[in-house]
């Protein structure tokens, strides 16, 4: 979440538990666990555009429909998107 | 815009004004309310409005700004030296003088660019003309982010200061110019990258947010070239355009590739009236 070759989440969010510079681009993840179920969570990380079609939420685990993507390959594997999905479920 | 919005303000507050007038209230205090809440939303709507005019130089933190305005710290200074030294005086015979004279009789030149090249049938910018005009002298210079490059566009870009981007279709090739105008407003709104994100969607939508040490800004050219912190080098707009397709995970254009010229342009025509504030730095 926190590697900006990877997620990089915490470059638009505010993480909890994380202090210093912090990012308002996206909503503050706190109690993001709460709101959401675990199958929701694993859609925001993966392609929110399965739930919000004109979101700025970068699509981690699929690059269809993407244009001039460079690297081609997907930003998060399926393993990476379950570690994401298991902290914000811990953020209640 | 400006008359939708307000018109918007005014059918809110007056909505507002019957609803408050069923629960019984006086007029007076339907009036006060009814003003109290145009001014608050039309002020907020200006203040919106005045974040889309600034320049990058507003979004710098307290210690660059401090850092730019004192001359024996700015690193920009150097580079203007390295552009003075380049572009000579009478006696040089190979300097930029012999041909133009002074550079403030160029100081008209970055404002306009980029221009249409008819001899190229494309789009230059000033670093393009900079490197084309040095071809003409005994020291041709190559590449784009040749640090003599950036020192003499440095030097135009300080003697333009103040004065607003004027690009403009030249007479005889209107419809080419505007042709890649509309492809650089395309450019610009286009999602692109494993980010899936236009520039319209910081650029416009975004400004003013944090992320982490950035605040987005509105995206004008008017401080370029720059010298920015994590290069510790002065760079064009071509790189640092570059730079943005990088950060989205797209494809980067090649250096002077037209699709930046086209971007550019786009940029430098959405500033119009904005004055040049460049060479400046960036974190």
């Amino acid at each position: 979440m926190t590697n900006p070759q990877k997620g990089n989440c915490i470059a638009c969010h505010d993480l909890p538990g994380i202090s210093g510079l912090t990012s308002n681009f996206g909503p503050n993840l706190k109690g993001v666990g709460a709101k959401w179920s675990r199958d929701d969570l694993v859609r925001w990380v993966s392609d929110a555009r399965t739930i919000k079609p004109d979101t700025l939420m970068p699509p981690y685990g699929n690059h269809q429909g993407l244009v001039k993507v460079n690297p081609t390959r997907k930003v998060l594997t399926a393993e990476e998107i379950k570690h994401v999905v298991d902290l914000l479920q811990t953020w209640r | 815009m400006v008359m939708n919005f307000v018109s918007r303000t005014k059918a809110i507050a007056f909505k507002h004004c019957l609803m408050l007038s069923a629960c019984g209230l006086s007029a007076c205090g339907l009036f006060t309310f009814w003003a109290f809440w145009a001014f608050w939303a039309q002020n907020a709507w200006a203040t919106t409005s005045s974040e889309h005019q600034l320049s990058g130089n507003h979004f710098l933190s307290p210690s660059l700004k401090s850092m730019q305005s004192d001359a024996s710290l700015n690193p920009v200074s150097l580079w203007l030296d390295q552009g003075r030294n380049l572009w000579g005086s009478a006696p040089d015979k190979q300097s930029c003088y012999q041909c133009h004279g002074d550079v403030q009789t160029l100081k008209f030149a970055a404002p306009q660019h980029p221009k249409w090249s008819a001899r190229l049938n494309q789009l230059v910018n000033l670093e393009d003309q900079i490197v084309t005009c040095s071809e003409r002298t005994s020291r041709p210079l190559r590449g784009l982010e040749n640090p003599d490059v950036l020192a003499l566009s440095a030097l135009l870009h300080k003697s333009s200061q103040g004065l607003p981007f004027k690009v403009s279709a030249p007479p005889n090739h209107a419809q080419q110019w505007q042709t890649e105008l509309n492809a650089g407003a395309q450019l610009f709104t286009t999602r692109k990258g494993a980010m899936n994100l236009a520039c319209t969607h910081c650029h416009d939508l975004n400004i003013g947010k944090q992320m982490r040490a950035d605040i987005v800004s509105p995206g004008h050219p008017t401080g370029f070239p720059i010298f920015k912190m994590s290069w510790q080098s002065m760079g064009s707009i071509d790189r640092r355009l570059r730079a943005c397709f990088s950060g989205v995970q797209a494809e980067v254009p090649a250096p002077g590739s037209i699709e930046l010229r086209r971007l550019e342009l786009f940029l430098k025509s959405r500033s119009q009236g904005l004055p040049i504030d460049g060479p400046s730095l960036r974190r």
